[in-house]
C-alpha cells in the first residue's frame, strides 16, 4: 500500500468529464496520486478483482454517489458508485489493522439526499458540492491539505484557479497529440496533468 | 529475606531442574536472530513499495508524484513539447 495512493471511485460519463478531470487535478496537485478502475484495460483481470487490488494498494479514496439516479433508457439506478463506496468501507472496517486507517471523502449533491437512498452510511460526513466543478475542488484540496499534514500543499480557491487555466491548455494539447479531449485515457490524463503543473509551477 | 530474593526464589522452583538451561538460552539466541534477519529483509521490500517517485517539485515546495503506469497514446518528450507549444502560443495571446 502505497502510502499517497488516492483511489476515486466516480462516474466515467462525458457529462461527468469535468468533474472527474478536477478530482484528478487536485489529487495530483495536493502531492497525491490518483487511482482508479480505468488505470489499466487488462481484459484478463476480473473488474470486480481489479477494484479490489486498488482499493488494497490506497490509504485514501474520494467517492461522488452524486450520479446514483435513474438511467434515461433502463429506468434503473447505477449502483456502481455506492457499490465501490460500500467495498471500500468494507475494506476498512474488516480489513485488519493495515487498513483500519484508510482514510474516505464521499461527495453528493446534496448534504442528506443520500438518506433517501443509502441510509446506511448516515453518521459519515457527508460533503455536497451541487454539481460545481470549483465546489468540489475546494472540499477536495482542503481534505487533502489535511491529510498531507503540509501547509505547503495550496488551498482550494488556488487550485481551482490552477484547474481553470489547465482546462483551457487541455484541449490544445490534447489537440496537439491528435486527439480529443474525450479519446484521452485515465494513465494519458495523470501524466498530462503532472507535466502542465510542473511547467506551470515547477521550480 | 529480602523481596527480590523472594521473587527470584519462586521463580527458579518453577522451572524443572534438569531443563537444559545452556541450549534453551542457545535455541532463542538463533531463533531471535533469525527472525530479526526475515524481519528487516521483508521491511526493506516493503519500504521500497510504499515509496513513490517523485517527479518534480512546484515552486511552493509540493512534491508532484510520478503517476503510476505510461501514457498510452504519447511519449513523454511529445507531450513535454506539446505542453510547451500550448503555453507558448496562450502567453503570446
Amino acid at each position: 500500500m502505497s502510502g499517497r495512493d488516492v483511489f476515486i471511485n466516480c462516474p466515467f460519463t462525458a457529462d461527468y468529464r469535468a468533474h472527474f478531470e478536477a478530482i484528478v487535478f487536485t489529487v495530483v496537485r495536493s502531492g497525491f496520486t490518483p487511482r482508479c478502475a480505468r488505470e489499466s484495460d487488462d481484459g484478463g483481470e476480473v473488474r470486480f478483482e481489479k477494484i479490489c487490488r486498488i482499493i488494497r494498494e490506497c490509504p485514501y479514496s474520494v467517492h461522488d454517489i452524486a450520479k446514483t439516479e435513474l438511467d434515461a433508457d433502463s429506468g434503473l439506478p447505477r449502483f456502481n458508485m455506492p457499490f465501490e463506496l460500500g467495498l471500500f468501507l468494507g475494506a476498512k472496517r474488516f480489513g485488519g489493522r493495515s487498513h483500519n486507517r484508510k482514510k474516505t471523502l464521499i461527495f453528493d449533491r446534496d448534504r442528506f439526499r443520500y438518506q433517501s437512498y443509502i441510509s446506511d452510511i448516515a453518521g459519515q460526513d457527508i460533503h455536497p458540492h451541487k454539481g460545481d466543478v470549483d465546489a468540489l475542488i475546494r472540499e477536495l484540496a482542503t481534505w487533502l491539505r489535511d491529510e498531507a499534514r503540509e501547509p505547503k500543499v495550496p488551498g482550494g480557491i488556488a487550485v481551482a484557479s490552477e484547474f481553470g487555466k489547465f482546462k483551457v491548455d487541455l484541449s490544445g494539447i490534447a489537440a496537439e497529440t491528435r486527439l480529443e479531449v474525450s479519446e484521452l485515457t485515465f494513465k494519458d490524463l495523470v501524466e498530462i496533468t503532472a507535466r502542465w503543473i510542473l511547467k506551470e509551477r515547477g521550480i | 529475606m529480602s523481596k527480590s530474593s523472594k521473587s527470584r526464589a519462586s521463580k527458579v522452583s518453577r522451572w524443572p531442574t534438569n531443563a537444559p538451561k545452556v541450549v534453551t538460552r542457545k535455541t532463542s539466541k538463533l531463533a531471535s536472530a533469525k527472525t530479526s534477519k526475515v524481519v528487516s529483509r521483508k521491511t526493506s521490500k516493503v519500504a521500497s513499495r510504499k515509496t513513490s517517485k517523485v517527479l518534480g517539485t512546484t515552486s511552493d515546495g509540493v512534491r508532484i508524484l510520478k503517476p503510476k503506469g505510461r501514457a498510452t497514446h504519447f511519449t513523454v518528450p511529445e507531450l513535454e513539447a506539446a505542453i510547451s507549444r500550448v503555453r507558448a502560443a496562450r502567453a503570446s495571446g
